[in-house]
């Protein structure tokens, strides 16, 4: 019998300066999760997506040969999962619920890195990209999964702290740029 | 997502260096009686490094939330330091002269046979941005000093004074992030 491979749940957050930054840091978390046998899914723009896909390889395959590599626009994305100005609970979980299962059926783990809440933020909405995180939270009840999201740090200037900190409190981590 | 911890317990193993932004005393004053109770549970001597001076009354008001004070200050349990006792050197930060303070007060705390010490440094006592961006240099010391030690440092830093890119210097000089909320506490890892 086929042993089931543990998947926890982790919800990271990286703030960074640089686009260069962010691309070394969500290249090496994907590609670390293609060589461990997960589903790697990235949610983000055109220019991030080109990146990623010169760093993974545009294929993206595991070490046994198989796709593993799964990119979506987050500019086509976002207005799927809102209702007007609010993020909606169903319709996002029925967009990444196939993906999710597909995933459990085969018994991978998967690896997310998304750039839609920071998206919310260039938008003016930080109520939005907040309410989002906690979706994030909410669909890992049912399907476990690792995911990273990026916000560059420029975002959070001249706003009021708290929103800073309630975006720290909306994840397990906050990744820590080596000195 | 963790969840969120009940306001009365906050369990911290030894070696910890933990930051918190306050958005003012009475979540301070909350805060720091989940912290010492748990510090007292754990067999800890538990500092309150404050950042002012403060008189017997300002004493009894800062840990008004936490009852057992006044024993626990009686039977040297609970010890209030100033912050000028423990950071400051001629009147100047001196991280050395800091340092040792940790040191002096742990090596105090195991010879009076206590299992370890529990530290909450209050400091809205950093007024310039200058003296904050000092400060995050030694708290980066500060981390290595404490995860050989039988020892908790929490730092508590007044949310207002401080912008994100400060916010994020601070959170990467310790090794974990709690945050208040109005129903318990929520803890972020520094990885």
């Amino acid at each position: 019998m086929r042993r089931r491979r543990e998947q926890s749940h982790g919800h990271s957050v990286h703030f960074y300066e640089s686009g260069r930054e962010l691309q070394r840091r969500v290249g090496s978390y994907l590609n670390e999760g293609i060589l461990s046998g997960a589903s790697v899914l990235a949610i983000c723009t055109t220019g991030a997506r080109l990146v990623l896909a010169e760093t993974l390889g545009v294929t993206a395959t595991g070490t046994d040969g198989v796709k593993r590599y799964t990119a979506l626009d987050s500019r086509a994305f976002l207005p799927g999962v809102m209702k007007g100005q609010t993020p909606n609970w169903p319709a996002f979980r029925k967009s990444l619920a196939p993906l999710l299962a597909a995933a459990a059926a085969e018994d991978r783990p998967v690896r997310i890195y998304g750039d839609i809440v920071a998206q919310l933020w260039a938008a003016g909405a930080p109520g939005a990209a907040l309410e989002l995180e906690e979706f994030w939270n909410r669909l890992a009840s049912y399907h476990p999964f690792q995911l990273l999201c990026g916000y560059p740090l420029s975002l959070f200037r001249n706003r009021p702290a708290d929103l800073f900190l309630e975006t720290c409190g909306t994840h397990d981590e906050v990744l820590v740029n080596a000195a | 997502m963790a969840p969120l911890e009940p306001m009365q317990s906050l369990a911290f193993s030894w070696g910890s260096h933990v930051c918190l932004f306050y958005s003012g005393p009475q979540q301070l004053r909350r805060f720091m009686s989940t912290y010492f109770d748990a510090g007292i549970e754990s067999g800890a001597r538990c500092i309150l490094i404050s950042a002012e001076h403060l008189t017997q009354k300002q004493v009894e008001s800062a840990l008004s939330g936490f009852p057992s004070a006044k024993t626990l200050l009686r039977t040297d349990q609970l010890r209030v330091i100033p912050y000028d006792d423990w950071y400051l050197y001629g009147g100047r930060f001196d991280s050395d002269h800091a340092l040792e303070s940790a040191h002096r007060q742990a090596e105090e705390a195991h010879k009076d046979g206590f299992a370890g010490l529990r530290v909450l440094g209050d400091f809205g006592w950093l007024r310039t941005a200058e003296e904050r961006r000092n400060f995050v240099e030694y708290e980066r010391l500060v981390s290595r000093h404490i995860e050989q030690g039988r020892l908790v440092g929490l730092c508590a830093y007044p949310a207002s004074c401080w912008n994100p890119d400060a916010m994020l210097n601070v959170m990467e000089s310790h090794h974990q992030l709690i945050l208040p909320s109005a129903a318990g506490w929520k803890r972020c890892r520094m990885v």
